[in-house]
């Protein structure tokens, strides 16, 4: 027997969470600011050292990690959705790789020092250009294997090119330097660095979001969901150019943080009783929760160390995905 | 006016013709049975009968030609059984069924739409599993709620391509019966076979078809015969008939 809880419910269940996660991520930091004037200088707009501290460094920082997690969840879901495979996240098609290569090279030329949103700018060129690939290569007629094949594809140059820049590092610090940065952070993000990826982190998501009752048809096919009269190629338009488009501007931010976007849908799944159109607004809400708890716990753990959002994600996602396999190898297999 | 018809229908692959010339047409109320050995071009034929692949010659559905229907009018004209069952998702067998509205709404589930869901359920003996996840049900079960689905879309034509395959003999007798029990109520039913007594005693047609082109069609009793068993699919066949209809059961290859 399915018995889903009541969508209304877990919507509001997860928004209520996302907002209370918001707030707490918005307190927590190394300034030891209470939560009554932290709150106060955040509205009133002053221009004292807590107000600064707050719109400056916090506001972003939180809301970076709400849009990146529902980025990050929302894609991971519509691709699974799309690909009919529970194993499709993000990172899959290339984007998030070729948006990382963008970026070191940033820092590898220098370009991020003499100018601090050539890195982001420079990821997000990389992730255009990797869409671009990924398009001529599997294109309107493609299937989802090409999609997949394709992702690998460039992936792989992604990947090799980036071990290439490590590799001519000039300096082991340049070296340091670029490893830290590929493990992911939101840590010392601007509203720079807010305004330049929430156009095409909320751009994706207008793509990704519609999708829902077309990835419903698709679980039985893509020949049965065209016989309903789903039209299949611009869906899988859509779903390319809104993940492209979000988690291109998510990695060019934030570096790449995995597991969040392969989780989050398996969580959801059993709670919307698997269907894909509430998977999609369950994961964006359960995603930016996942991420801004991470964010959170990463400064609670080790503030003094650093500790990088990625390494955190990958750290408590791989083992609770193996977990979940464990629980539901007899369905997968 | 004809459900469908195909006139001269042609589909080219590696530059031979997979289905030649193929003209047919499709009442309602007629249950018609596509046999032919594998690669004769059965479901390359219906495939581009939907429009699923590109297709030369003439494809009319309900007197309009093919091209000018949108994409949700043919989901209303002709409904799809492909020979793919996978199911992706372990959906409630009845959000599965319900995605035979897809074509017929924009918003919610309107009234209609449950009616149509709720007939469905009912036709194919679904209604004590409807809360259960389609991924968990055995075959014949599957095949089922696979065809609810398909009948809830309520297009007057329905297709499927091979829904025997793989079934017990009771599933397979059971769901010929419904394809029956449809075409009696009035739609039109095209299904490609491979077993040719089930084909004979319950079809009220036969097309058969040999390297994409139809060589036969007609009533199963002018169809199958001794000589066209032999040219089509290389076999010698004990045929025998008792009161509902023709026995055909392979014994070897032709010599």
């Amino acid at each position: 027997m399915i018995r889903p809880v009541p969508f209304g419910a877990l919507m509001g269940a997860l928004a209520a969470l996302v907002m209370l996660l918001f707030a707490i991520s918005l307190l927590t930091g190394p300034a030891e600011i209470g939560t009554i004037d932290s709150l106060t200088a955040l509205l009133s707009g002053e221009e004292s050292a807590t107000g600064i501290v707050m719109r400056e460094i916090r506001l972003p920082r939180a809301i970076l990690g709400l849009m990146i997690g529902a980025t990050l969840g929302l894609s991971g879901a519509a691709l699974q959705g799309y690909l009919r495979n529970p194993l499709a996240e993000p990172g899959l098609l290339g984007v998030s790789g070729a948006a990382a290569l963008g970026a070191v090279l940033a820092l590898y030329t220098g370009l991020s020092v003499l100018f601090p949103l050539a890195l982001p700018l420079m990821a997000l060129l990389g992730a255009i250009l990797a869409t671009l690939i990924l398009q001529s290569l599997a294109g309107l007629r493609g299937g989802a294997l090409t999609l997949i094949l394709a992702g690998v594809a460039v992936s792989s140059l992604a990947g090799a090119l980036t071990s290439l820049v490590l590799n001519l590092s000039p300096n082991p610090f340049a070296a340091v330097e670029i490893v830290f940065w590929l493990l992911g952070s939101l840590a010392d993000r601007s509203m720079e660095h807010l305004a330049l990826a929430a156009p095409f982190m909320l751009a994706g998501w207008a793509m990704l979001l519609p999708l829902g009752r077309a990835l419903d048809a698709l679980t039985l096919g893509e020949d049965a969901a065209r016989t309903m009269g789903v039209q299949v190629a611009r869906v899988r338009l859509l779903a390319v150019l809104g993940t492209a488009a979000s988690v291109g501007a998510a990695t060019a931010v934030a570096g790449a943080i995995g597991f969040v976007g392969l989780i989050v849908p398996h969580v959801m799944r059993p709670l919307v009783g698997a269907q894909p159109s509430r998977l999609l607004p369950a994961s964006a809400l359960a995603g930016a929760a996942l991420l801004l708890a991470a964010d959170i716990a990463v400064r609670l753990i080790a503030p003094d160390r650093d500790l990088k959002l990625g390494v955190l994600t990958a750290l408590v996602g791989a083992p609770f995905f193996l977990w979940l396999v464990f629980r539901t190898r007899r369905t997968l297999l | 006016m004809s459900l469908m018809s195909l006139h001269n229908l042609r589909v080219m692959r590696d530059r031979r013709a997979v289905v030649n010339e193929v003209s047919l047409t499709m009442e309602a109320g007629s249950l018609t049975g596509l046999i032919g050995p594998n690669g004769a071009g059965k479901s390359t034929l219906m495939q581009a009968a939907l429009g699923l692949i590109p297709a030369m010659g003439e494809i009319t559905l309900a007197g309009h030609a093919l091209p000018d229907l949108g994409r949700e009018a043919r989901a209303r004209q002709v409904a799809y059984l492909p020979q793919e069952r996978d199911i992706g998702w372990p959906i409630s067998v009845e959000l599965l069924v319900s995605l035979g509205r897809t074509p017929h709404r924009r918003g919610a589930l309107g009234p209609a739409d449950h009616t149509a869901i709720t007939a469905a359920l009912t036709e194919m003996d679904l209604l004590p599993f409807r809360h259960r996840p389609a991924t968990d049900l055995s075959g014949g079960e599957r095949a089922r709620v696979l065809i609810a689905r398909a009948l809830a879309q309520e297009a007057p034509l329905l297709i499927a391509d091979e829904p025997t395959a793989g079934l017990d003999p009771a599933h397979q007798i059971g769901l010929m019966e419904t394809f029956q029990r449809l075409a009696r109520a009035g739609r039109g039913v095209l299904v490609s076979l491979h077993d040719l007594s089930l084909a004979a005693r319950f079809c009220d047609r036969l097309i058969v078809m040999q390297d994409g082109r139809a060589v036969a069609d007609g009533p199963p009793d002018a169809v199958l015969t001794a000589p066209l068993l032999r040219a089509v699919y290389g076999i010698d066949a004990h045929i025998a008939r008792d009161a509902s209809g023709l026995i055909v059961t392979p014994k070897g290859r032709a010599t």
